[in-house]
């Protein structure tokens, strides 16, 4: 697996995706980009225009709960990006959600590498970039 | 002989296997005319038989000079006396055994008589034995005619006993019994049955007259099952409401089927009715009481949800605000901004808490009491306490209520729907267009309809419109607003009993339906 060289978090809450940008700059000491979104909708044209070509090794850290379009239909739709964008794209839903159904529903998407409880935290960061 | 056919036949089997060939005949009268015919070692005779007795079936073999040699035993369960043996005896018998004989001593007197012979010759008995033969049988069949009459009225009794308790028992068990004589077409009710639909007894029962007292709406589908009955000749059976005697609403039971005469052809339609009132009321208790607690079951569940998704998210947040706060080295900028979201995130959790509160306390305020309500009335208080807003958005409400104008519910609760939907009306208005909130009244069966109709954003249904009245569902972001409007709306309208659903377009307006049973 390729270095991490990007950070993509998709969340409607402002709060988190500062809290997930400090974390993230703090544990890698800004060797990592991170963008953050709080539309999925602008997410999602973000990555279908930037990872059309070139490799660039991102995790994708994504929310279920959001009032547009939640994580599931998010992931409906990154279901039919091409297969290089996929290839580049670690994605881990990432939840308040203490509810097990949401955990159960991440682990069946074979697109979702994982479930990660909020908040995040440093020793996740470092695993995640260490895949 | 013997005049009963199956113990004649008995009698030659068992004969038979005792290696002897047996002749049977079922009256004196016959016996005579095969001695007559066939060459007889032996005689075995009742005494009861219809034309010639066994009296005096031995006389005449007796005085019969063909026959005198030939040796009788007379097998008597009528004439058991010691009299009447003497007389069998008399009569010129060889043996006398009462009835039942177990069979190793009826072939034991056989073999004897047979083998051993009779040390003196039989004599010619005087006529006036036959007399008096004759006497004693008249005798026996006057006693036991007695012994028959004693039996058949301890017969009587006990039917007439058993006849009541059915009777108790259908007052008890609330059951009714009826007949349809199908070739004569007479119809009879029993009295339990009159009683049960409080018909007078005079009263001739017929289809028409049950049809008559049935509820309404049950009617086509009885006479349907009633016609199928006279068709199809099946058995079968229905539940139907009818009308009691004191006009209330009664539930029957009715089970029934059809009996057929030896040519298949059917004779008679028979079955009984029960009324199942107590126990279909129970029923409903009972159903009722499962859907309230599937209701409840539900609100936990949406409880568990909103505490591990809205209770949960502003708890990560204010946890992961404070691991930045803690690492020092950060600027005033960014520290500000974690201190502004930690208060924010805390002000989230209490206002969560604050919803789940008001959750709550509407499935108890069901205790006030149900009265009249008049929409209009409704309607004219909600305008007057928000009439700031209605004046400042320059919203118009419209109301027709002439086809219904009241419904009996809880007022607190119509009151916040009615102002809930007007709100929302006004909050989610379009931009360039005043508001204007339609709200009609209809009566669809025996439903009653409540029609909110606007003219603002609209929701797009297409993608999430189940979703429209769950907690915290949000279609319109940029508006304020919490998601718990609908949510309390639909709970409100199923506590009342009612069911609410949306039809709407984007930039047209939405249409809210509310419909109440009565």
């Amino acid at each position: 697996m390729n270095t991490i060289q990007t950070f993509v978090v998709v969340d409607d809450d402002l709060l988190n995706n500062r809290i997930c940008t400090l974390m993230i700059d703090r544990t890698l000491g800004g060797t990592v980009k991170t963008n953050t979104f709080s539309s999925p909708e602008a997410a999602l044209t973000f990555i279908q225009k930037e990872y059309a070509e070139g490799v660039n090794p991102t995790v994708l850290l994504l929310d279920i709960n959001m009032p547009t379009m939640n994580g599931w239909e998010f992931m409906e739709q990154y279901a039919g990006f091409d297969k290089a964008i996929q290839e580049q794209i670690f994605v881990y839903i990432v939840s308040s959600s203490v509810d097990w159904r949401d955990k159960e529903k991440a682990e069946a998407n074979p697109l979702v590498k994982g479930f990660i409880p909020k908040p995040l935290e440093s020793d996740m960061i470092v695993s995640l970039v260490k895949g | 002989m013997d005049d009963t056919p199956h113990i004649l036949k008995l009698n030659r089997g068992i004969f038979e296997i005792a290696g002897y060939n047996v002749i049977t005949a079922e009256d004196g009268a016959v016996a005579l005319r095969m001695l007559d015919e066939a060459t007889v070692d032996l005689v075995i005779t009742d005494i009861l038989m219809p034309t010639t007795d066994g009296y005096a079936l031995c006389y005449t073999i007796r005085t019969n000079e063909r026959w005198r040699h030939i040796p009788v035993i007379i097998y008597s369960a009528t004439y058991t006396s010691s009299s009447d043996e003497a007389m069998a005896l008399d009569i010129g018998a060889d043996k006398f055994i009462r009835k039942p004989a177990p069979m190793v001593e009826l072939i034991a007197a056989v073999d004897d008589v047979l083998t051993n012979g009779r040390k003196e010759a039989y004599t010619v008995p005087a006529r006036p034995k036959l007399l008096e033969a004759n006497r004693l049988y008249n005798e026996g069949l006057v006693s036991k005619l007695e012994k028959r009459n004693l039996e058949l009225e301890e017969a009587q009794r006990k039917l007439e006993r058993g006849e009541l308790r059915l009777k108790e028992a259908h007052t008890v068990a609330r059951l009714g019994s009826w007949e349809i004589d199908m070739v004569h077409n007479v119809h009879h009710w029993s009295p339990e049955l009159l009683a049960m639909f409080g018909i007078d007894d005079a009263a001739n029962p017929s289809v028409e007259a049950f049809l008559s007292i049935l509820y309404k709406e049950d009617v086509d589908f009885v006479s349907e099952k009633i016609e199928a009955a006279f068709k199809t000749f099946k058995s079968s059976s229905f539940e139907f409401r009818f009308v009691g005697k004191s006009g209330d609403l009664r539930h029957g039971y009715s089970k029934y089927q059809v009996e057929f005469d030896n040519e298949h052809k059917p004779v008679r339609l028979y079955g009984i009715i029960q009324d199942i009132t107590d126990r279909k009321l129970a029923e409903i208790e009972r159903l009722g009481m499962v859907n309230e607690l599937t209701q409840r079951n539900k609100d936990l569940e949406q409880f568990a949800y909103i505490v591990s998704h809205n209770l949960r998210a502003p708890i990560a947040n204010i946890l992961g605000a404070a691991q930045e706060l803690m690492h020092p080295g950060m600027g005033g900028e960014e520290r500000e901004f974690l201190v502004r979201g930690l208060y924010d995130s805390v002000k989230r959790m209490d206002n969560v808490v604050k919803d789940l509160n008001l959750i709550l306390q509407i499935k108890r305020e069901i205790n006030e009491r149900k009265g009249l309500v008049s929409f209009a009335d409704l309607v004219y208080d909600i305008q007057l306490s928000i009439k700031t807003l209605i004046d400042k958005e320059n919203a118009e409400i419209r109301c027709d209520f002439s086809a219904v104008s009241e419904l009996v519910t809880l007022k607190s609760y119509l009151y916040s729907i009615f102002y809930n939907l007007i709100s929302n009306s006004i909050k989610y208005r379009q931009p360039t267009v005043p508001p204007l909130i339609e709200i009609k009244s209809a009566l669809n069966g025996v439903k009653v309809e409540l029609l909110f109709r606007d003219n603002g954003m609209g929701i797009d249904l297409r993608k999430r419109g189940d979703q429209v009245f769950g907690l915290y569902k949000r279609f319109h972001p940029d508006i304020e607003g919490k998601g718990i409007g609908l949510f309390i709306i639909k709970s409100q309208v199923e506590i009342l009993g009612g069911k609410i659903s949306v039809t709407s377009e984007v930039n047209k307006g939405t249409e809210f339906k509310i419909e109440f049973g009565q």
